[in-house]
């Protein structure tokens, strides 16, 4: 069960609660960090690894809530896991509205916490892949030329080869030429994947 | 409050006592006047027609004596002789009394002869030219319609008037609603005499009052008829020797039989029925007859030209006098007699009037004083007496009135004086406590309560305090007192001066309203920390939250291949730490939350301060405040509630963070600042740098019910100043120039002050 390959992070004011969430999620085999405030997690250089962030949702100074949105806003994608005390209903609804992965209420029990970080954590790798996927997706489009640009376009379409060459004005023989090449740096194997792949990005 | 009513009964006390206390001590040199050398030389020869006990020679003596010694006469110079004549009618008798007088004057001159009653002036003019020639004689007690004899010789004239018409105006005077009058009288000539003056004088009276003339019935029937006597009716007591059966009666006698009988109040004429059962009147008194009698003797000896022309009939107006008892046995009002009115109450010795004195104690004492060293030292009665039974009447009155407990008690402990409070406190007929050992009078168990007092006292200390009494009858009370010492001349302690003061209300009023107080305090608190709900919870829950981690974790970590024992360790350290925490919190929360009785003890204000924060911890924090410490570490401890100081700091310290809940994050600062303050005092003050007061609602920041809150209850603050006041120390608010605002507090070292 152990994921050495991913990092959780505590931030929690009381150093007792720190302590013993850090403890815990240790003791499940996580890669635990922890912060007393927001601030101090705020100010940790970033690291690629999947991971998520467990956050007590009533703190002194920056709380729970601007911290999550704060990662929003920066683009940070971490699942965050709330930990509620008594009587956080309200928090708790704005919480979710921001897209909390999750939350729990203190004392929390070990295998919900456990099993919650474990998800957000499946979540994270993947949705750091789908990220990454999508990235290379993007930068490949990126390597096509204007022509081949536009030649795509087209083929998503569903035009053939030499509707294409009378669309743009020139013959079936260049535009074969064209196809192969954005065929070429798309990597893609057949016109199905590259339909996936392209529908996978905002073309335009 | 208690304090101050206590300084009260002192003040009032404490110079009057001493004032007394001067006034036992040796007589001072007022009404001494110096003897005329040319008085000293005088020789003045009285001579009693009758037998020399009966009431009239001893009380005329008496006072004729006093004014000729006071005016410079000495005693040695005056002789008093019974010539007992109306018992001894023998002549053989007679030459033997001229031969006593023959014997007298042949060793002195006489320069004066008082005679008393017709016998005494017939047996001087008779046997006189042989033994006594050409002394003046003044003759008195003689009677009313005899014209003087002539003789070769200066002689004044005394005829004794009965003042009816005086009595009778004084009487209705007293008796407004009276209608009829008993004219009570007896059969003897002389008795019909008198009757038939009062027949004459109140013919005037008749349209107004209806007279009943009771000297013909014998005494039996007269008593009977004053026993039923209408409520209209009061009763007129002329002269009685006899009545018509002929039986004898003396005045003393009578008078108690006809004022025992009587159910309307009884008059006289004469003094001697005064302390008998009459009211009184306007009377004629032997003593009056002495004093004036002695006046006139001076005038003469001193030949001042007013003897020359002294006039020949000595005019002894009758005085109006009065009995004490008796007014007040009737319900009369004292307002309404007569002015210069003696009243006496003959059972009153002067052994009483001064611990009336000492007990009543409040007015007209230097009058008092005065009159007691007359009495004392001179035995000016008349003058002294007068004065002395006004003030001693007020001072009864007062002594009576006042809901003071007041006692002298001996050197023996035995209680020598008490009022009227006192006898009724203890549930002891007045007069039963006079000499009864304080032990019997208190009970056992005040006794022992206050035995120690009593001894302090009696060695010389005065002592004040306050003490639990148990009554004779076993009711609890709570009383005052004040112990002063009596001290003689020579620095002996003879007794001492009781006052109590019955406290056993103004302390159960006074427990309710604390009592209120502390029930209100503590629904306050209760209150304000239902609004902390949330983050006291927080408080506890954090430390459970964490126990819970640290348990589940080490169960994991044991459940590992190889448990890291060290791990487990540590957590187990830090739940056990953790236990203990959120047992610290619940001690603290119920601290403040149980309704117990406060306790004054000496404590930290410091200390206290930083658990109020510890308490506020999350709720400061959650609320962006910053808080700066500014406490002087070497503050003596204060004296307090621990609760309920507590209190005052929890509220103004959440007042102050709902006064700058509207303002900038940054600006959200408190500081708490203790001080030692002048006075024994040490000062907490609370400054936020909110919105300030509104310096308008200043004054109204500590009535009930004001608040600036919406949700407030408006009680916060009362209740705080209630809690400070209890605590002998102030607390008040100012707005800060700058910015916001401060609270202050002030409350009492241990060293300082009176606890």
């Amino acid at each position: 069960m152990t994921d050495p390959e991913a990092i959780v992070f505590v931030v929690d004011d009381d150093p007792s609660v720190r302590t013993s969430l850090k403890r815990l999620i240790r003791s499940a085999g996580f890669t635990v960090e922890s912060f007393a405030s927001a601030q101090e997690f705020l100010e940790r250089p970033r690291t690629d690894i999947p991971g998520c962030l467990v956050l007590d949702i009533h703190m002194p100074g920056v709380s729970g809530l601007d911290l999550q949105e704060e990662l929003a806003a920066a683009g940070l994608n971490l699942p965050v896991i709330f930990l509620t005390g008594y009587g956080t209903v309200p928090a708790s609804v704005r919480a979710m509205k921001a897209g909390a992965f999750d939350f729990l209420e203190k004392p929390v029990d070990d295998r919900a916490l456990v099993g919650a970080i474990h998800h957000a954590v499946e979540r994270n790798r993947r949705a750091r892949l789908e990220d990454a996927e999508l990235r290379e997706i993007e930068r490949r489009v990126d390597s096509l030329s204007p022509r081949e640009r536009e030649v795509l376009s087209l083929l998503l379409t569903g035009m053939l080869n030499k509707q294409i060459a009378s669309e743009l004005g020139t013959t079936e023989k260049t535009i074969k030429v064209h196809r192969g090449r954005v065929m070429e740096k798309m990597q893609a194997g057949s016109m199905a994947e590259l339909v996936r792949l392209a529908g996978k990005v905002d073309l335009r | 409050m208690v304090r101050a009513r206590r300084v009260t009964l002192m003040m009032v006390f404490a110079p009057l006592l001493s004032v007394i206390l001067l006034a036992g001590g040796p007589g001072s040199a007022l009404a001494q006047a110096q003897p005329p050398s040319v008085l000293a030389e005088k020789h003045i020869l009285v001579l009693h027609g009758h037998e020399a006990n009966a009431p009239v020679f001893q009380d005329t003596d008496r006072a004729l004596a006093r004014t000729l010694q006071s005016g410079g006469v000495p005693i040695l110079n005056q002789f008093f002789v019974s010539l007992d004549l109306r018992r001894n009618p023998d002549p053989e008798y007679r030459k033997l009394l001229v031969e006593y007088m023959r014997v007298l004057s042949r060793h002195r001159r006489f320069d004066l002869i008082v005679t008393m009653f017709p016998e005494a002036l017939d047996f001087v003019l008779d046997e006189g030219p042989t033994t006594l020639p050409d002394t003046p004689i003044l003759a008195l007690y003689l009677p009313a319609d005899t014209e003087p004899p002539k003789a070769d010789r200066r002689i004044f004239y005394h005829a004794p008037v009965l003042d009816m018409l005086g009595t009778l105006e004084i009487a209705v005077k007293l008796v407004p609603g009276a209608k009829r009058v008993y004219v009570v009288s007896g059969a003897h000539p002389v008795d019909r005499q008198q009757e038939a003056r009062a027949r004459r004088d109140f013919k005037t009276w008749e349209g107004r009052l209806e007279f009943r003339y009771l000297g013909e019935t014998p005494l039996d029937e007269t008593l009977a008829t004053l026993a039923s006597a209408p409520d209209d009716a009061i009763v007129l007591l002329l002269p009685y020797t006899k009545d018509v059966t002929g039986k004898n009666y003396l005045a003393a006698d009578l008078t108690q039989q006809v004022s025992q009988a009587s159910v309307a109040p009884v008059f006289g004429l004469l003094e001697v029925g005064l302390g008998h059962g009459i009211v009184g009147g306007a009377l004629f008194s032997f003593e009056s007859v002495g004093t004036n009698a002695g006046r006139l003797a001076l005038d003469i000896f001193r030949g001042s030209p007013a003897s020359g022309s002294v006039a020949p009939v000595l005019n002894v107006p009758a005085v109006p006098m009065f009995d004490w008892r008796q007014l007040k046995r009737w319900n009369l009002d004292v307002d309404a007699l007569p002015d210069g009115s003696i009243v006496v109450n003959k059972k009153l010795t002067l052994w009483d009037f001064r611990y009336y004195i000492i007990g009543a104690l409040a007015f007209c004492l230097t009058e008092t004083v005065l009159v007691v060293i007359l009495i004392v030292q001179r035995r000016r009665r008349s003058a002294a007496e007068e004065a002395l039974r006004a003030s001693e009447r007020q001072l009864r009155l007062m002594a009576d009135s006042l809901p003071v407990l007041i006692a002298y008690i001996d050197r023996e402990q035995r209680c020598r004086f008490n009022n009227l409070a006192y006898a009724r406190w203890f549930g002891i007929p007045p007069d039963a406590l006079r000499g009864a050992p304080v032990r019997e009078v208190v009970g056992d168990k005040a006794y022992e309560a206050v035995r120690g007092y009593i001894e302090r006292a009696l060695a010389g200390e005065e002592v004040q305090f306050e003490t639990e009494l148990t009554t004779p009858d076993s009711s609890s009370r709570y009383v005052q007192a004040l112990y002063v010492p009596h001290v003689d001349g020579r620095g002996g302690v003879r007794g001492f001066y009781a006052l109590l003061h019955d406290m056993t209300e103004h302390r159960r009023i006074d427990l309710e309203i604390e009592r209120q107080r502390d029930e209100l305090a503590h629904v306050s608190r209760v209150a304000t920390l239902g609004e902390l709900t949330a983050s006291l919870a927080h408080e506890l829950h954090q430390p459970l939250a964490a126990i819970m981690s640290n348990a589940q974790a080490a169960l994991r970590f044991l459940a590992q291949d190889e448990p890291d024992f060290q791990e487990v360790r540590d957590i187990l350290q830090d739940i056990v730490a953790d236990d203990r925490r959120a047992n610290e919190v619940i001690q603290r929360l119920r601290l403040l939350l149980r309704r117990a009785r406060p306790e004054l003890a000496p404590l930290a204000i410091n200390e206290l301060i930083a658990e109020v924060l510890t308490l506020l911890k999350r709720e400061v924090f959650l609320r962006g405040i910053t808080i700066e410490l500014h406490l002087d570490a070497d503050l003596p401890p204060v004296v307090g509630d621990w609760v309920q100081l507590q209190q005052v700091v929890l509220n103004l310290v959440l007042n102050a963070a709902d006064a700058m809940a509207d303002g900038e994050p940054q600006s959200r600062r408190l500081i708490i600042r203790t001080e030692r303050e002048n006075e024994g005092k040490v000062r907490v003050a609370v400054r936020d740098f909110g919105t300030g007061l509104d310096g308008q609602n200043l004054h109204r920041l500590f009535e009930p019910f004001y608040s600036t809150k919406p949700e407030g209850l408006g009680m916060g603050l009362p209740i705080c100043r209630s809690i400070v006041e209890a605590h002998g120390g102030q607390l008040w608010a100012a707005n800060k120039p700058d910015r916001g605002a401060t609270f202050m507090f002030t409350v009492r070292t241990s060293q300082g002050g009176e606890a």
